[in-house]
């Protein structure tokens, strides 16, 4: 069985918006304006730790390692036209970056993404076998991850067609 | 399953583009059905030109999964497919069953309906064929029921949707032999018509023959887009630059830019990263589809002096300078760069075939001695920009001894000289199109790969990025630089576009053009400001400005953008002259104007750097 990156506590936020940019640099600073769709950066705030993935020119994604409520409320409540939420429908599964050569072996990358050789802060969107998957390569606590992020409903076959695929 | 049509060699067309395995010739006002495999390539040809011909295709595994022009639609976000990244047609299974491989038309429908029974009926017409009825006709031996119409893809069919959501027809753009080839991602089973319909404009009333082509899997051919500069010219397909290898060994992401493929943006970096390393280091863009000219001759200097605008007689050798050709109505025919290579030799670097017709048009009428030679072919060109593209460039750059100049530093702004990059043969430039210190670099095509891999080796230390055009479109209108048919077009005079500073009105006492703008210069119909806009919702293309409260219109956006540097929404506009003093109050109208506007307020027409500090170091 493949050993996966235990996720918990961690939690996955969105916000997006027409401001969606500006609330983020409000709360992890000017580096946000630096990173491109599908670029993600470190970010920190009131000593607790994250990564940041752009989406869009406003929309990202922050994978956060502290109080989820409390982040929340603090991307609300720093810029006007956002929304901010965890999305119910979406979850991940994290693999230690080591394998990630083998992991993407069976995903198809949407063109123009490219999972070969995927740089640590980038990430890309496939399918494998037709189901969405986003693949993100980052760093949490510390160590390189490859987090991938799919549909609730395609976690256990994403994940038992992952165990076949990184067993050979 | 196996469509029974007699082949037919064609004799009236251009030869095949490869081995054929099957070719069909549709009569005028008839329809086929034929199998295609998976890899193979499919050609649709229009024989005599104007002529329709509406196309379907199923899954031949499955008959009910079909192409579908609405998933299509959605999936690409286009209209049409084009070729490149957006090149699939998608089943409704949202499945790619074909892509469109090569198109030297450019203008299909994918809205309507192929022509139906009832259309004509309406028309008064009762009992006239129609595409939908024949296509019910060849497709009931395969088990597929009937339908009034068929949603086909209608290839060379003239639709436009306007504004108010009319969709309009006319005839068709295409031409004796044009084409659209595909190709098959599965095996197939596809059916063609050459449309029946002579009752309107689609077909120029005379219905004629359409001919497929069907080529084998194991041929190559390569994507392309087929387009003609001029009324008289031959279509000239999407080329590749010399650095189009190098560049498609780092991203996917290419389209069609003025007959060249451009990347938009590369693998792992993007728009952002690659507009930062820009801004505050140094990047490399292939720019090879500018369009160059060499004029020559005792009366190169006044054929210039004739149609560019600027003083081209005061040029030293070694100097350039930018400005626009000009036609008598004071409008712009291009921008560009002229070069002045000697006393009596000149080049000029532009963004269209047709600027060597006009060119060499306007020598004759006024019966001027020069030889005029289109050399795009000869300089392909490489932009090196960004505060750091001097360090980078200056261990690499050695001078030609004739240029006088020993050091990068010597090499003032708007200047250029032979040289060498590591040993490679060049003119380096030192103009660009970004608002910052760079350098362009022409080079022969057969040292275009080998000078790019030098340039992103040596610019390793300097963490160079190649940039694409999705972040060159953010610096030049960050730096109010124009791009050709949206700042300005030949009914655009330069004091409207914003460069009358480039019109040597002082300096030259007679020249093409010169009448009008004595006449447009006082009070230009528009000028161009830049905006900066109040909230981060940024500008679109063609969205009108008035003033604070005002229904009224006052002018429009021409670009926009959101300013990672400024972090600003800015836009270029033109407007008025009466509401162009800088800090004047506007508003940009959002939709139609009414139901939300945007705060904007008037500043120079670059936002960034307007004083141009950053070029000049």
């Amino acid at each position: 069985m493949t050993l996966t990156v235990d996720l918990h506590p961690t939690s996955l936020i969105d916000l997006a918006g027409q401001d969606g940019l500006q609330g983020a640099i409000a709360l992890f600073g000017a580096q946000v304006n630096r990173i491109a769709p599908f670029q993600s950066t470190s970010v920190q705030w009131q000593g607790v730790s994250g990564s940041l993935l752009r989406l869009c020119e406003n929309n990202f994604r922050l994978r956060w390692q502290g109080d989820e409520t409390a982040m929340i409320g603090a991307l609300q409540s720093a810029a006007g036209s956002i929304w901010v939420r965890s999305l119910p429908w979406l979850t991940a599964i994290a693999y230690p970056a080591a394998i990630l050569d083998d992991l993407v072996i069976p995903i198809t990358p949407t063109p123009p993404h490219q999972l070969t050789g995927l740089p640590l802060h980038c990430a890309a969107v496939g399918r494998l076998e037709g189901r969405s998957l986003l693949v993100w390569h980052y760093g949490l606590d510390g160590q390189p991850v490859v987090e991938l992020q799919m549909a609730a409903v395609d976690q256990g076959i994403i994940s038992r067609l992952l165990g076949d695929a990184t067993h050979g | 399953m196996v469509a029974i049509v007699e082949s037919t060699p064609a004799e009236d067309l251009s030869a095949p583009l490869g081995q054929i395995v099957a070719e069909y010739r549709i009569a005028p006002g008839t329809a086929i059905a034929y199998p295609v495999q998976a890899g193979q390539y499919l050609q649709i040809l229009d024989v005599r030109g104007s002529q329709c011909s509406d196309f379907l295709a199923f899954a031949a595994a499955d008959v009910s999964e079909e192409l579908d022009s609405t998933v299509t639609r959605t999936l690409n976000n286009l209209a049409i497919p084009t070729i490149g990244l957006h090149g699939k047609y998608f089943s409704n299974r949202m499945r790619p069953l074909v892509e469109v491989i090569q198109d030297t038309c450019g203008r299909h429908d994918s809205f309507v309906l192929a022509c139906t029974t009832k259309y004509y009926e309406d028309a008064g017409y009762p009992g006239h064929p129609s595409c939908s009825d024949n296509f019910n006709g060849v497709l009931q031996p395969y088990g597929i029921a009937p339908r009034p119409g068929w949603a086909a893809i209608n290839f060379f069919f003239n639709t436009t949707v306007d504004d108010s959501g009319a969709i309009a027809s006319g005839e068709s753009w295409s031409r004796a032999g044009d084409y659209v080839l595909l190709r098959a991602h599965e095996d197939l089973l596809c059916a063609s018509s050459a449309c029946p319909d002579d009752i309107d404009p689609a077909n120029g009333w005379q219905p004629t023959e359409i001919h497929v082509r069907i080529y084998d899997q194991g041929e190559s051919f390569p994507k392309a887009i087929g387009r003609r500069a001029t009324a008289e010219s031959g279509l000239r397909l999407t080329q590749p630059s010399a650095f189009t290898p190098c560049i498609q060994r780092l991203t996917q992401d290419l389209s069609d830019y003025n007959g060249f493929w451009v990347p938009n943006r590369f693998t792992h970096h993007g728009l952002h990263d690659e507009y930062w390393a820009l801004r505050e280091r140094v990047v490399l863009m292939d720019l090879s589809a500018l369009r160059k000219f060499e004029i020559a001759g005792a009366d190169a200097l006044p054929l210039l002096q004739q149609v560019f605008s600027r003083n081209v007689a005061a040029f030293a050798v070694g100097q350039s300078g930018y400005g626009c050709l000009l036609n008598r109505h004071g409008g712009m025919v291009d921008d560009g760069i002229v070069f002045r290579l000697g006393e009596t030799e000149f080049r000029y670097v532009g963004n269209c075939d047709s600027d060597g017709d006009y060119l060499r048009r306007v020598a004759e009428q006024l019966g001027l001695r020069v030889t005029l030679q289109p050399v795009s072919d000869r300089w392909h060109n490489l932009a090196v920009q960004g505060p750091e593209s001097r360090h980078l460039l200056r261990s690499l750059t050695e001078f030609a001894p004739a240029s006088g100049l020993n050091a990068l530093e010597d090499l003032g702004y708007f200047r250029f000289a032979a040289a060498t990059i590591g040993g490679i043969p060049v003119v380096i430039s030192r103009t660009g199109y970004t608002g910052e210190l760079g350098y362009e670099l022409f080079v022969h095509p057969r040292h275009g790969a080998d000078l790019w891999q030098r340039l992103m080796t040596a610019g390793q230390p300097f963490d160079l990025l190649p940039m694409g055009m999705a972040a060159l479109d953010r610096a030049r209108i960050e730096a109010g630089l124009l791009a050709p048919g949206i700042e300005f077009d030949e009914l655009v005079s330069p004091y409207q576009a914003g460069i009358g500073w480039a019109v040597a009105m002082k300096a030259k006492a007679d020249f093409i053009g010169r009448a009008a703008l004595e006449r447009i210069k006082p009070y230009p119909p528009r000028v161009a400001v830049g905006l900066v806009l109040e909230g981060n919702e940024v500008a679109c293309q063609g969205q009108c400005i008035h003033p604070p409260g005002d229904r009224g219109r006052i002018g429009q956006v021409t670009s926009a953008t959101f300013s990672p540097i400024l972090n600003r929404s800015i836009a270029m506009a033109q407007i008025v002259p009466d509401y162009a003093d800088l800090g004047t109050r506007l508003e940009v109208g959002v939709m139609d104007g009414m139901k939300r506007r945007m705060a904007a307020t008037v500043g120079p027409l670059a936002a960034f750097d307007p004083q141009k500090s950053r070029v000049r170091i």
